[in-house]
């Protein structure tokens, strides 16, 4: 099924030169990370009041450790599992090039999962978008053939799990994250 | 690698101060504005991201991996730390020297980016690092 899926989808790599392209952008290491970073950095600034401002900021926190801990995650389940990266069992067309990690879990989806779901918690319509372009990335590893989706879900399961332990952790170690935010108050960058 | 790394700083630190300006004008933070209206500190934002993006993706999608020259991610996760705090003290400290203003007796308030509605903040940092200073713990006033 995680095979066929990926075959069905980039059969279609070829057809649409422009689509391609944008793919190869996308799916990037660095277009989605860059966009997603600069979400969290404009949620940190740009609300309206000072009162939502700290809940958004608590978001922020909890999705740049969510991704940290994400990280460190993918890296503890690399150590014990390792599954080939598609384009090695089936003759795919790549749009990308050929990584030499597991393919499981996948990192980039746990990374946009975390932001993603750190946002959601405090702002529905900015977690919306943030799941939006984090969808976006892991559909674009599945059509360049370096991913199966099983691997995207499986990362985007790890990335929501660990943004709600780290929300968990965040309440019962309070008030040190409201003084972290404080601290950046006193210096006027929060 | 070099041109790679040094390209991703680049992107991040005109699309960090890009976003910066408009998120501080959504929230009305206007000493932190370079320009005075809201329409065109929005695109100057818009623009600044747009010039960020397309310097970095200009010669193509930057494909390469991490053994090969690339940036790994905790490469990037410093790289960008480090570029977003740049922009971020790039427009603290030109907003300052943009937008100071006649010396007022209005002390600033303590909280933090609301302050900056009304003082710039080279104007405010003062009264946070005094106001740190005389709230230090017992450990540190002897």
């Amino acid at each position: 099924m995680d095979e066929a899926i990926v075959r069905w989808l980039n059969n279609g790599v070829g057809t649409l030169p422009w689509l391609d392209d944008a793919i190869k952008v996308v799916v990037s290491d660095y277009f989605a990370p860059v966009a997603l970073s600069l979400l969290l950095l404009g949620v940190w600034f740009g609300v309206k009041t000072a009162a939502s401002r700290k809940l958004h900021q608590r978001a922020v926190l909890t999705a740049m450790l969510g991704v940290a801990f994400g990280n460190l995650a993918v890296q503890i389940i690399g150590a014990f599992t390792f599954r080939d990266r598609p384009y090695l069992n089936d003759p795919l067309k790549l749009l990308f090039y050929q990584p030499t990690d597991s393919s499981f879990p996948a990192n980039p989806a746990v990374v946009g999962a975390a932001i993603a779901a750190g946002l959601w918690g405090t702002d529905r319509r900015l977690g919306s978008i943030a799941f939006g372009v984090a969808a976006l990335w892991g559909l674009s590893r599945v059509y360049a053939g370096v991913s199966y989706p099983t691997d995207v879900l499986a990362g985007a399961a790890i990335g929501v799990g660990i943004v709600m332990a780290v929300t968990w952790v965040l309440r019962r170690i309070e008030p040190l994250p409201t003084m972290v935010i404080q601290l950046a108050q006193r210096f006027y960058l929060a | 690698m070099e041109d790679l790394g040094r390209d991703y700083v680049i992107l991040v630190f005109l699309s960090s101060v890009g976003i910066i300006q408009i998120a501080v004008a959504h929230a009305g933070i206007t000493k932190l504005l370079f320009l005075k209206r809201a329409a065109c500190a929005y695109a100057l934002g818009l623009a600044l991201i747009f010039a960020g993006f397309t310097w970095f993706f200009w010669d193509g999608p930057r494909h390469v991996p991490d053994t090969g020259g690339g940036l790994d991610g905790n490469d990037q996760g410093a790289r960008f730390a480090l570029s977003a705090l740049a922009a971020v003290f790039f427009t603290v400290l030109t907003t300052s020297v943009l937008n100071r203003s006649a010396k007022t007796n209005q002390t600033p308030t303590l909280d933090g980016l609301e302050a900056l509605r009304n003082h710039t903040y080279l104007e405010a940092l003062p009264t946070g690092l005094r106001s740190l200073w005389e709230e230090r713990p017992p450990w540190m006033r002897r």
